[in-house]
């Protein structure tokens, strides 16, 4: 009986070491590209050079429940094709050399700025094929979201101010749908929820636009992004854009330094599609 | 040596018993939970509800590998309670709907997340609407008139409203000649359209005083065959309140929250198309908040049931 109670006992340590084994870590580390002359080996986030950075890499590996490992790399979007990183920040070409091995994550949002607010272009649906080089685009307002973000986005979209005609500014965006009518513009250009207010009917199945015709929805290109490589797990990706978008709030100095390595005057960290770093249309 | 064994013993059955909390997995401590439960508004007023809540449930289960639950009820008080007793982990709150769930169990639950509109807002409006056939044109109008709110938890249909009222130097209990409550926002436009008051305060939004309205009942119904705008006329909007909130119980693992928020905010640029099938305004996003964004609500809350205590009403 003796050798049954020590057989059990001993069974139950060994049972329960394997599961505080397999419990923690429980996950790989998250390895993050740090910009760097040359590459270097990872190190744990607490020896990041600043406070910050030190302060970001213990937020994220608390939340993530696993270490967060700074990795020094020359060339993240190499790094991110060999699979050496799994998050970095990369700009418009690097993610382009990156070949499809990340995805954009999080860009910044200015303060006072809007957010990547797709914009939508528009012309009378007899005009569907219209080549709009030299044409006049009208805007619906002066406000940043009626002017500078779809003249912004049109440039990205090869109707730079010189390649289009003479632009148009209406007062509104009701003007600017009765301006594109009455034939005063070859085409619209408004932000998406503008389009949408003016577009929705009251009645059943009613659209106030069906005599024009979207030749495409775009939002601005993403200058640079907190990138993670494609092929990570999407719990994993969802977890990592949930501690960001809240960063401002719970930890402004791990926050000041995540939004630091996008652009100056960040707001917050907003979410991105995977493709925030070209100028891909919505489908 | 007996003392050893037990000791052995011991350690072995304490050690077994708090090794099986936690599954490995992306989800991390979100694991400790075997299911997500959402506490969800009555959708029949709105298709594009029904078809949120569903548009929630995927990108949670997707989030945390468990399964989702969706539990209906039919009015605020349903929701707010589901989340006091724990029987919900989750929730799309009012900022009115909050404020009482703030009073009952504090920082058990927060706010997370809460829409952006396209030009940057983060509230929508109350408006009083009368029928467009008859005589009331502006708020002197309907002095000794009937009013019909909402729901005593709804912002846009009663909170809200009642405080900018009161700022406005009219006593919203002493101003109109009898008020009750409607139900819910569909139940209002209906009461109205059927006589049963002179004026209702209902939600109004997808827009500003200078662009225009272009959601809330009224125009859910109206896409719906139930009513036409043209019958109704809003003569009195106050706004901006803050948007409905994805609110969290706290006591749920970080996990969970963390994945759960990071799911529903990446949803309008993952899929932007399912954002605007689901009623979301285009070009809108969620923005994550913390309880102070609905302090005004708390505030408002806190007023009105002082004045109900004094006998006010």
């Amino acid at each position: 009986m003796a050798v049954w109670r020590w057989t059990l006992g001993g069974m139950a340590l060994f049972l329960a070491a394997g599961a505080a084994a397999g419990s923690g870590p429980a996950h790989p580390a998250l390895r993050i590209g740090a910009p760097s002359a040359v590459d270097a080996s990872c190190a744990p986030g607490t020896q990041a050079p600043s406070a910050g950075e030190r302060a970001y890499f213990a937020h994220l590996s608390a939340r993530l429940e696993r270490s967060v490992l700074r990795c020094p790399v020359a060339d993240p979007a190499a790094a991110f094709a060999d699979g050496r990183i799994d998050m970095a920040v990369l700009d418009a070409p690097a993610f382009a050399a990156a070949q499809g091995a990340a995805r954009a994550t999080l860009t910044a949002r200015a303060e006072g700025a809007l957010t990547r607010v797709p914009i939508v272009l528009a012309v009378r649906r007899e005009n569907a094929a219209l080549d709009l080089a030299g044409r006049t685009v009208v805007f619906g307002g002066t406000a940043a979201a009626g002017l500078a973000r779809p003249r912004q986005v049109l440039g990205e979209q090869g109707l730079a101010e010189q390649v289009r005609g003479p632009d148009v500014v209406a007062a509104n965006e009701t003007q600017a749908l009765e301006w594109l009518r009455a034939g005063r513009a070859d085409a619209l250009a408004l932000h998406a929820g503008a389009w949408q207010r003016q577009c929705r009917g009251s009645r059943p199945g009613e659209d106030r636009c069906r005599d024009l015709k979207v030749l495409w929805r775009a939002r601005p290109k993403a200058d640079r992004a907190w990138a993670v490589r494609s092929d990570m797990p999407t719990q994993l990706r969802f977890r990592i854009v949930g501690v960001h978008v809240a960063l401002h709030l719970e930890n402004p100095a791990a926050f000041a330094w995540a939004a630091d390595q996008l652009s100056a005057d960040v707001a917050n960290l907003e979410p991105a599609e995977a493709l925030a770093l070209t100028t891909a249309r919505l489908p | 040596m007996r003392g050893l064994r037990n000791l052995v013993l011991g350690l072995g059955a304490v050690a077994v018993l708090s090794s099986g909390c936690t599954r490995s997995g992306e989800g991390g401590s979100a694991q400790a939970m075997d299911r997500v439960r959402m506490a969800v508004r009555g959708s029949e007023d709105n298709p594009a509800l029904a078809m949120r809540w569903d548009a929630y449930a995927t990108v949670m289960r997707e989030a945390t590998g468990l399964p989702v639950k969706l539990y209906e009820s039919a009015d605020y008080n349903g929701i707010i309670q589901a989340l006091v007793s724990g029987q919900v982990d989750i929730a799309s709150l009012a900022g009115g709907s909050y404020a009482n769930l703030h009073a009952q169990i504090g920082g058990l639950a927060a706010p997370v997340l809460a829409v952006r509109e396209a030009e940057g807002g983060l509230g929508y409006y109350s408006a009083i609407v009368v029928r467009s056939d008859s005589a009331y044109r502006s708020l002197a109008d309907l002095k000794g008139r009937s009013l019909g709110y909402v729901d005593l938890n709804s912002s846009s249909g009663y909170l809200y409203p009642r405080a900018k009222l009161r700022e406005a130097g009219l006593d919203p209990d002493a101003y109109f000649g009898t008020t009750s409550f409607a139900g819910g926002q569909t139940q209002a436009v209906m009461a109205l359209e059927n006589g049963q008051f002179d004026a209702i305060v209902v939600q109004i939004g997808g827009g500003t005083p200078e662009t225009g309205f272009t959601t809330g009942p009224l125009y859910t119904m109206a896409r719906r065959g139930i009513v036409e705008v043209e019958d109704f006329r809003v003569i009195w909007a106050a706004g901006p309140i803050p948007n409905t909130a994805v609110v969290v119980r706290t006591d749920r693992p970080q996990a969970f929250i963390d994945a759960v928020r990071g799911a529903m905010a990446a949803m309008p640029y993952d899929d932007p198309d399912l954002w605007r099938k689901i009623g979301q305004p285009d070009g809108a996003s969620f923005a994550a908040v913390a309880p102070s964004h609905y302090d005004i609500m708390v505030r408002l809350r806190d007023e009105e049931v002082a004045t109900r205590r004094r006998g006010a009403f």
